[in-house]
C-alpha cells in the first residue's frame, strides 16, 4: 500500500510517494497522477525517497506518465530513487528514457535549467 | 542448513502477501542481503501474480503450488499450476532500444525475472506448467 503527499513548488508539482508500488500501489499511483495530469500540471517531480519497492506494474505506470507528459510538452523527473529500484530501472532501460536525479533539490533545480 | 517450504495458493493476487511474508522470514534466517531479497521479492511477485491473474478463467477458483528450497548458497522456487499452458520464456523480450514514444508499457515482468534470477526454466508436464527460478545466494 502507498501513501503520498502533493505540493506545488513554483511551477513544479511534487508528488511524494511512500510505500510499495506493487499491483495495488501502482493502481493508486496512477489514479493520483492522472488526477494531477488532468488538472493541467505539466512539470512533475516524483519524490521516490520513501519508495521501497517497484514491480513491472509500477514501471508500466512510470512509462505511461512519461509518455503523456512528453506528448504534451511537459517534464517529468524522478528523485531520490534507492539503489535497488535504480537497478530495476536500469535493467528495464528506463534509466535512459527518464530523468532521474539523486535528490528532490536537484530534481527541482533541473526544472529551471 | 537447507529448508523446504510448500505453499498451496489460491488464484487470488492477495495470496502474494503470504508468499512475501515467507520470503522475508527465509531471508532473515539465511542472512540474505537486502539486494538479493529485493530480487527474490520481485521475481516471486511477478510470477505468482501472473499465475493468479492469467492461468485460470476469471471467476473460477483454483489452487497452485509454490515450493521453496533454500540453502545458504541457493534459493530455488518451483511454481506449479494446472492452468492454461503458458511458456513465459517463449515471450519476446521488450525492445529497450527505442525512444520513449515507441516504448511499449507492458511486457516487463518476465523480462525482469529473467534478468535478476540466476536461471529460469519452464516445463509443461502432465498438463501442468512448472516454472523453476533459481538464485545464487553465495
Amino acid at each position: 500500500m502507498i501513501t503520498y503527499y502533493g505540493e506545488k513548488i513554483d511551477q513544479v508539482f511534487v508528488l511524494g510517494v511512500n510505500g510499495r508500488i506493487d499491483l495495488d500501489g501502482a493502481k493508486i499511483f496512477m489514479e493520483e497522477i492522472n488526477e494531477i495530469l488532468d488538472s493541467g500540471q505539466q512539470y512533475i517531480l516524483i519524490d521516490f525517497t520513501d519508495v521501497a519497492y517497484i514491480n513491472s506494474t509500477g514501471l508500466r505506470a512510470l512509462i505511461l506518465v512519461a509518455k503523456r507528459l512528453k506528448s504534451s510538452g511537459g517534464k517529468f523527473v524522478l528523485a531520490g530513487v534507492i539503489d535497488s529500484i535504480q537497478k530495476v530501472l536500469k535493467i528495464s532501460g528506463l534509466d535512459s528514457l527518464l530523468t532521474i536525479l539523486p535528490t528532490k533539490a536537484e530534481g527541482l533545480a533541473s526544472f529551471s535549467q | 542448513m537447507t529448508e523446504q517450504a510448500t505453499l498451496i495458493l489460491k488464484n487470488d493476487v492477495a495470496e502474494l502477501e503470504t508468499v512475501l511474508a515467507l520470503i522475508s522470514e527465509i531471508c532473515a534466517r539465511h542472512s540474505v542481503t537486502p539486494e538479493i531479497e529485493y530480487d527474490l521479492n520481485l521475481a516471486l511477485d511477478e510470477v505468482v501474480t501472473n499465475v493468479a491473474r492469467h492461468a485460470y478463467p476469471a471467476g473460477s477458483e483454483h489452487q497452485f503450488t509454490l515450493e521453496l528450497t533454500v540453502s545458504d548458497v541457493d534459493f530455488v522456487a518451483r511454481i506449479e499450476d494446472d492452468g492454461v499452458a503458458f511458456d513465459p520464456l517463449g515471450h519476446p523480450a521488450p525492445n529497450l532500444d527505442v525512444p520513449l514514444e515507441e516504448r511499449k508499457e507492458g511486457g516487463l515482468g518476465i523480462f525482469l525475472v529473467r534478468q535478476i534470477m540466476t536461471s529460469v526454466e519452464y516445463q509443461r508436464v502432465g498438463g501442468k506448467n512448472i516454472l523453476t527460478l533459481r538464485k545464487k545466494l553465495a
